[in-house]
């Protein structure tokens, strides 16, 4: 069985074609459009990557990637994906020991980046 | 006589609320075909988009199988990807742009006579940076209409490097827009743009507006490239909005300590000594960690909240409680250090080293 990932993020057209991609890929995927219930759903199921932006419907990500580090799930590898791409974001999102690619996004590079954080093969062995 | 003209307008007011009656029940109904038809067009389209990006089929075949009707919807469609999107991901799209005939009909819409029309065919050629809509975005950039100019501008900016002195020359001319703007369209130009911006500085930029947004753009970059500039703003600007951007600049780039920052710390504006004690925080200058001292009985509340902070970051915290246990130590002063070390223990959070990458 493949990785648990999630992604959080307001665009459902982009999450969703990450989601059938990743998929693809031979991981599991689920899909969310707001943080709001993100911690509850951290505590009931097991995640190995969370992929998330910055903005989200004017919540601010910073504090969400705060409360994560501050809660049980801090180990939980998180890549950020943003349109928030400012040099002072990516230093914060550094901070918080997240990695980041900004918006527009190479999706080749995406997956080998999810790869790595995942520090395994792609589980159909498809060569990106 | 008076009854049947009674009657009549009882009638007509009749016949009039029910001629309403149907419009509002044929919008809507209209409304909610639409609404259908929309969505099993998405629905269609999202199905090619994941067989394209799964190579089962190539851009052409998506194409040829959108009919006319549909490149409104597919205009739509395609927006948020093109947004989010780039290398061959991106490209694979833009083909189907053009392969359906989406861009030929958008570059008739760019030079349509309504407004909101116009501004949407040029907002996505410019994103598919579209050479055919280069002449027309030129002309956008002189035009009052902001429907115009604004998508114009950051099309404009999003195709080519070498627009820089159109794109500047077009918002040195006019005051309709705010430095969030301006630092948008430079980001879609991408970091490149920054030895540019310091050249326009450095030949002596004469509008105080795009000097700060020059500031404002190579801070977003944290372009290190920046440091001789922001020293010359720091020590010799006279206007002080753009002393207070070189220094907040200065800051996110979290660069050296150097004494124009301790010349800054004792400048009679309270916006700039307390941006450049902040920015001697983050310089991370441990040895000239004293010189927040003095700062920290200013008068301005801010200024000894930076001074706090920076006190907090460069000194040993038993030097902060030395302070507090000393009787002749100024009031104030003692406040602030007992509110931001309540603070500061309020807000711990250890963050785990993972080493992800």
């Amino acid at each position: 069985m493949g990785h648990n990932i999630l992604i959080v993020d307001d665009n459902i057209y982009f999450s969703r074609l990450l989601a059938s991609q990743l998929t693809r890929l031979g991981y599991v995927v689920r899909v969310m459009a707001n943080h709001e219930e993100l911690l509850n759903l951290l505590s009931s199921d097991h995640y190995d990557l969370l992929i998330m932006e910055l903005l989200l419907n004017g919540q601010d990500g910073l504090s969400l990637l705060r409360s994560i580090r501050c809660s049980p799930y801090s180990y939980l590898p998180i890549l950020v994906v943003s349109h928030r791409s400012g040099y002072v974001d990516q230093l914060r999102v550094a901070e918080f020991d997240a990695h980041f690619l900004s918006k527009p996004v190479d999706l080749t590079q995406l997956f080998k980046t999810v790869l790595i954080m995942l520090k395994k093969e792609s589980p159909v062995g498809i060569s990106l | 006589m008076i009854i049947p003209i009674l009657t009549l307008i009882v009638l007509c007011v009749f016949v009039l609320t029910g001629l309403i009656f149907l419009s509002i029940l044929r919008l809507r109904f209209k409304f909610k075909k639409d609404n259908y038809h929309r969505k099993q067009a998405f629905a269609k389209m999202e199905t090619f988009l994941l067989s394209l990006f799964a190579e089962e089929i190539l851009p052409y075949q998506w194409a040829v199988r959108i009919p006319a009707h549909e490149l409104g919807y597919l205009q739509e469609f395609l927006l948020p990807y093109l947004e989010s999107l780039k290398g061959e991901s991106f490209e694979k799209l833009v083909a189907v742009a053009h392969y359906s005939g989406l861009v030929k009909r958008l570059l008739q819409e760019a030079n349509s006579a309504k407004d909101w029309e116009q501004a949407q065919a040029i907002y996505f050629l410019g994103l598919i940076r579209e050479p055919q809509v280069l002449p027309l975005l030129q002309t956008g950039l002189d035009s009052d209409n902001m429907f115009w100019f604004y998508p114009s501008v950051i099309a404009l900016a999003r195709n080519d490097l070498q627009n820089l002195p159109r794109v500047l020359e077009a918002l040195r001319n006019r005051s309709d827009w705010t430095e969030h703007l301006g630092v948008s369209i430079f980001a879609e130009m991408g970091e490149e743009v920054c030895p540019a911006l310091l050249t326009a500085l450095s030949k002596g930029e004469t509008s105080p507006k795009i000097e700060r947004l020059a500031l404002a753009v190579l801070a977003h970059f944290g372009y290190q490239g920046a440091e001789a500039i922001l020293k010359e703003y720091i020590l010799y600007s006279k206007d002080h909005e753009l002393q207070i951007r070189a220094l907040r600049a200065w800051n996110q780039l979290k660069l050296t300590f150097f004494e124009g920052i301790a010349s800054a710390m004792k400048n009679p504006d309270w916006e700039i000594r307390a941006a450049a004690v902040t920015a001697l925080s983050s310089s991370g200058a441990v040895d000239q960690a004293l010189l927040a001292r003095p700062l920290l009985r200013d008068s301005n509340w801010w200024v000894r909240l930076r001074a706090a902070q920076t006190m907090l970051n460069l000194s040993p915290r038993e030097e902060l409680h030395i302070m507090l246990d000393n009787p002749l130590e100024d009031r104030y002063a003692k406040d602030m250090l007992r509110y931001i070390l309540t603070r500061e223990g309020g807000a711990t959070c250890v963050i785990p080293t993972i080493h992800v990458l």
